[in-house]
C-alpha cells in the first residue's frame, strides 16, 4: 500500500483490541484519539456494552459481529461520527475494527429524510381525513335525518292548506293561508339545501347526465314565472337563443334548481321594472355547448363589497332577513359540478346581472376523444418533481397530496400558511407551488408577489405558482396574472384537471422530464 | 449497591417519535423538528431503583421501517426489552402492529415488548382510542415526547419490569 492510500486508510479504520474484561491493549487512535491502552472500553461509550451480550453467546463458528451505521461520539469533534463496527471474539481476545462512513451515511439520510418526510405528511393527512370524515358522516346523516323527519310533516301542511283553500275561507283568512304556504315552502327549500350542500362537499353528490329538452326546460321556468310577474306588476323580459340545440345530456333537475334560484332571488328583490331572462348560445367544442344564462333584474342591488361574499354559505346581504343564505352557495357548488361558472354585476339601486354558463353536452358523441385529450395532459412517470402546497384547509391538502402521489412522480411538502411556505421556500427548492389564494394572514397573492420580487435567488423567484381557489367570480385568472400567479386551477377540481393544469404549466416554464 | 445494565431498543415505523421519546427521556429536551435517524444511536441512563439497584438502561434508537423485518438483527441483538412506537396521527404506523409484534415475539422470545403509542398531544383520544379499537392495538402506555406526559413513567415501568 502506498503511503497516500496508507494515510487514506488510517483516517477512516480504527483498530482496537482488548481482553475479555473490556481493558484496550491496543488501539492505533486513528479516529478516536481519546481511546487509550488500559481503559475499560464499556466506560467510553454505551454501545460498548454489547461486547458483555456477546461474550455469554459468541461460538468458536460464530465469533464475528457486524454492527454497521453506528453513531459514535467519544472525541472532541462536535458531531458523531457514523460509523460501521466490526468485532470478533476469540478465547484470548476482542478485536474491534471502526470504519467511518460519516460523509457517505450523511448523504444516504438527506434521501431518507426527504422520503420520510413527504410519506409521514401524506399519513397524516389521511388519518386527520379519516376523522373529519367521520365527523362529516355524522352531520351529513344526521342533516338526512332530520330532513326526513321534517318533510313529512311538511308535506302534510301543505296538502291540508290546499283542502283549506278550497274551503269557503273569508280574504283575511286566505291571506293567512298563503302566508302558511309560502313559509312552509321556504322551509322545505332550505331543508333541501342544506341536505344538498352536506352531499356536496363529502362529494357524495352525483350529476345526472341524461337527455332532456332544453327548450322544454327553460320554457316551463318561464311559465312559472310570468304570473309572479304579473302580481308582482314586474315586466318579465324574455330572450331566448334560437340557435340553441334543444336536446342535451345533463341533470335537467339542478339546472332548473340554479336557474330557479336566481330567477327567484331576482323576482324578490325587484320591487318595480324589469326582470330579464336570456338565454343564448356561447361557444363549445367537443360536443359541448356552452349554454349562457342571464338573470337581470332592476331591483335593490348589492354593494360592491358584498359582491365577493354573496356566494359564501350562511351570508345574507339584505333587509328582508329572508332565505337560508345557502341558496345561491348551492349555486355556485352546483355550476362548479358542472365545470361551469357564475359571475355578479350589480349597482345598488340600479339591479343585479348574474351570468351563468354551463357547458352541457348536445349528442351522444364520443367520448373517447375528450377522455384521450385529458390524457395526454398527464405528467409523465419518469421525473421527480418536489411540490409544496400551500393551502389552510386539511381535506383540501390531503386530496392535493393523495393526487399529486398518485402520479409517482412528485414529492410533496404541505404547509398551512404563507408565512410558513417561505420558511419551506428559502429552506429547499421547488418545482412547483400549489397555492390557495385565500389563506389566512398573508393572502396567496401577497406571498406570490413577494416570492417574485423579494428574492434574487432565481430557483425561488421563478418557481412556477399554480393558485386555487374556490373564488371564481372575480375575474380571478387576471388578478393571479397581475399577482404574479402563472395558472389558476377552480376548486372543486378534479385528478385529470390537477394533472393536467401542471403539465401545462410545467410545459410553459420550460421543466423537463427526464 | 447492586449494578445491573439492560438493553432496550426502541423500534418501529420512522417518524413516530422514537427520538423524541429517546431525547426527551435522556435529556428531557424535545425539538419540533423532524430529522430522520439513520443507522442507531445509543444513550445511557442510570436509574437507581427502590430496591438499591443501580439499573444502567443503554438505550438503542434505532431508524425506523414499515415492518419490522426490515431492521437490522445486529441493532436487535442481546436486547432486554423492545419499546415498539406507532404513531397516533398515522393509521399506517398501527394497522399492522399486531403482526409486527409476533415476528418480534417469535424472533426474540424471552424479550420484553412495550408497545407505545405516540403523539399524544396532537390527537383527541376518544377518537383515536376508536381507531386503535378498529385495529386491534393492545398498547401498554400512550405517550407525548413533546409535553413528557407517561415518557418518564414508561421508562420506570420498564426499568421495575427488569429488575424484577
Amino acid at each position: 500500500m502506498s503511503d497516500l492510500n496508507k494515510k487514506k486508510f488510517n483516517d477512516k479504520v480504527q483498530l482496537i483490541t482488548i481482553n475479555h474484561k473490556g481493558i484496550v491493549s491496543f488501539t492505533d487512535a486513528n479516529l478516536f484519539n481519546t481511546i487509550n491502552e488500559g481503559d475499560v472500553i464499556y466506560e467510553l461509550h454505551p454501545f460498548f456494552e454489547v461486547i458483555k451480550g456477546l461474550l455469554q453467546t459468541y461460538t468458536p463458528t460464530d465469533n464475528e459481529f457486524s454492527f454497521p451505521c453506528v453513531h459514535l461520539a467519544m472525541d472532541q469533534v462536535s458531531d458523531d461520527r457514523i460509523c460501521d463496527v466490526n468485532i470478533t471474539i476469540d478465547l484470548a481476545e476482542i478485536h474491534i475494527v471502526i470504519f467511518d462512513y460519516t460523509l457517505t451515511y450523511k448523504e444516504l439520510n438527506k434521501i431518507s429524510q426527504e422520503r420520510n418526510e413527504s410519506i409521514i405528511r401524506s399519513q397524516e393527512l389521511a388519518f386527520s381525513n379519516k376523522l373529519l370524515l367521520e365527523k362529516e358522516s355524522f352531520k351529513n346523516d344526521f342533516i338526512a335525518n332530520i330532513n326526513h323527519e321534517v318533510s313529512t310533516p311538511i308535506t302534510s301542511i301543505k296538502g291540508f292548506l290546499d283542502l283549506l283553500k278550497k274551503t269557503d275561507l273569508s280574504y283575511e283568512q286566505e291571506e293567512l293561508v298563503q302566508i302558511i304556504l309560502r313559509e312552509s315552502e321556504h322551509l322545505e327549500r332550505i331543508f333541501g339545501d342544506m341536505l344538498d350542500l352536506s352531499k356536496i362537499e363529502t362529494g357524495t353528490f352525483k350529476l345526472l347526465e341524461e337527455p332532456f329538452d332544453l327548450i322544454e326546460l327553460i320554457e316551463s321556468i318561464v311559465d312559472s314565472y310570468k304570473h309572479i310577474a304579473a302580481e308582482n306588476a314586474l315586466e318579465f323580459k324574455v330572450s331566448i337563443d334560437s340557435k340553441l340545440n334543444a336536446q342535451m345530456y345533463g341533470d335537467k333537475t339542478r339546472i332548473y334548481q340554479i336557474v330557479n334560484n336566481l330567477l327567484n332571488n331576482a323576482f324578490k328583490y325587484t320591487e318595480k321594472g324589469f326582470v330579464q331572462f336570456k338565454v343564448s348560445k356561447k361557444g363549445g367544442k367537443y360536443k359541448k355547448q356552452i349554454v349562457q344564462f342571464e338573470i337581470e333584474d332592476s331591483g335593490i342591488g348589492i354593494e360592491k363589497e358584498n359582491q365577493v361574499s354573496i356566494f359564501e354559505a350562511f351570508v345574507q346581504h339584505n333587509d328582508k332577513g329572508e332565505g337560508s343564505g345557502l341558496g345561491l352557495h348551492v349555486v355556485k357548488n352546483l355550476v362548479h359540478l358542472m365545470n361551469g361558472s357564475v359571475e355578479v354585476e350589480s349597482e345598488p339601486g340600479k339591479g343585479t346581472k348574474f351570468t351563468l354558463d354551463i357547458s352541457l353536452r348536445h349528442d351522444t358523441g364520443n367520448q373517447e376523444e375528450e377522455v384521450a385529450k385529458v390524457a395526454k395532459l398527464k405528467a409523465p412517470k419518469s421525473g421527480r418533481f418536489r411540490v409544496l402546497v400551500v393551502e389552510n384547509k386539511r381535506s383540501t391538502q390531503y386530496l392535493i397530496t393523495r393526487l399529486l402521489l398518485n402520479q409517482g412522480c412528485f414529492f410533496v411538502d404541505v404547509v398551512s400558511s404563507a408565512e410558513e411556505a417561505i420558511k419551506a421556500i428559502e429552506n429547499r427548492t421547488y418545482d412547483l407551488l400549489i397555492l390557495d389564494i385565500k389563506l389566512s394572514g398573508m393572502s396567496g397573492f401577497d406571498l406570490a408577489l413577494k416570492i417574485r420580487k423579494d428574492y434574487a435567488d432565481e430557483f425561488i423567484k421563478d418557481v412556477p405558482i399554480l393558485g386555487i381557489s374556490a373564488i371564481k367570480t372575480l375575474n380571478i385568472e387576471n388578478l393571479c396574472a397581475i399577482n404574479g400567479i402563472d395558472s389558476f386551477l377552480a376548486k372543486p377540481f378534479s385528478e385529470e384537471l390537477l394533472v393536467g393544469k401542471i403539465t401545462k404549466l410545467f410545459k410553459r416554464k420550460g421543466k423537463q422530464y427526464s | 449497591m447492586s449494578k445491573l445494565s439492560k438493553k432496550i431498543a426502541l423500534v418501529g415505523p420512522f417518524g413516530v417519535g422514537k427520538t423524541s421519546l429517546f431525547r426527551r427521556f435522556i435529556d428531557d429536551a424535545f425539538s419540533e423538528d423532524y430529522k430522520s435517524t439513520l443507522g442507531v444511536q445509543i444513550q445511557k441512563k442510570v436509574i437507581q431503583m427502590d430496591n438499591g439497584t443501580a439499573l444502567s438502561m443503554i438505550l438503542w434508537d434505532t431508524e425506523g421501517h414499515e415492518e419490522i423485518s426490515q431492521s437490522r438483527s445486529s441493532y436487535l441483538l442481546g436486547s432486554h426489552a423492545f419499546i415498539y412506537v406507532f404513531d397516533l396521527t398515522r393509521i399506517d404506523t398501527y394497522k399492522n402492529i399486531n403482526e409486527q409484534i409476533d415476528f418480534l415475539k417469535k424472533n426474540y422470545p424471552n424479550v420484553l415488548i412495550k408497545i407505545i403509542g405516540n403523539k399524544l398531544d396532537t390527537v383527541a383520544l376518544k377518537r383515536v382510542k376508536k381507531s386503535l379499537e378498529e385495529h386491534n392495538v393492545n398498547y401498554d402506555c400512550l405517550t407525548s415526547a413533546k409535553t413528557g406526559e407517561n415518557v418518564a413513567e414508561l421508562f420506570v415501568e420498564i426499568a421495575v419490569d427488569l429488575t424484577n
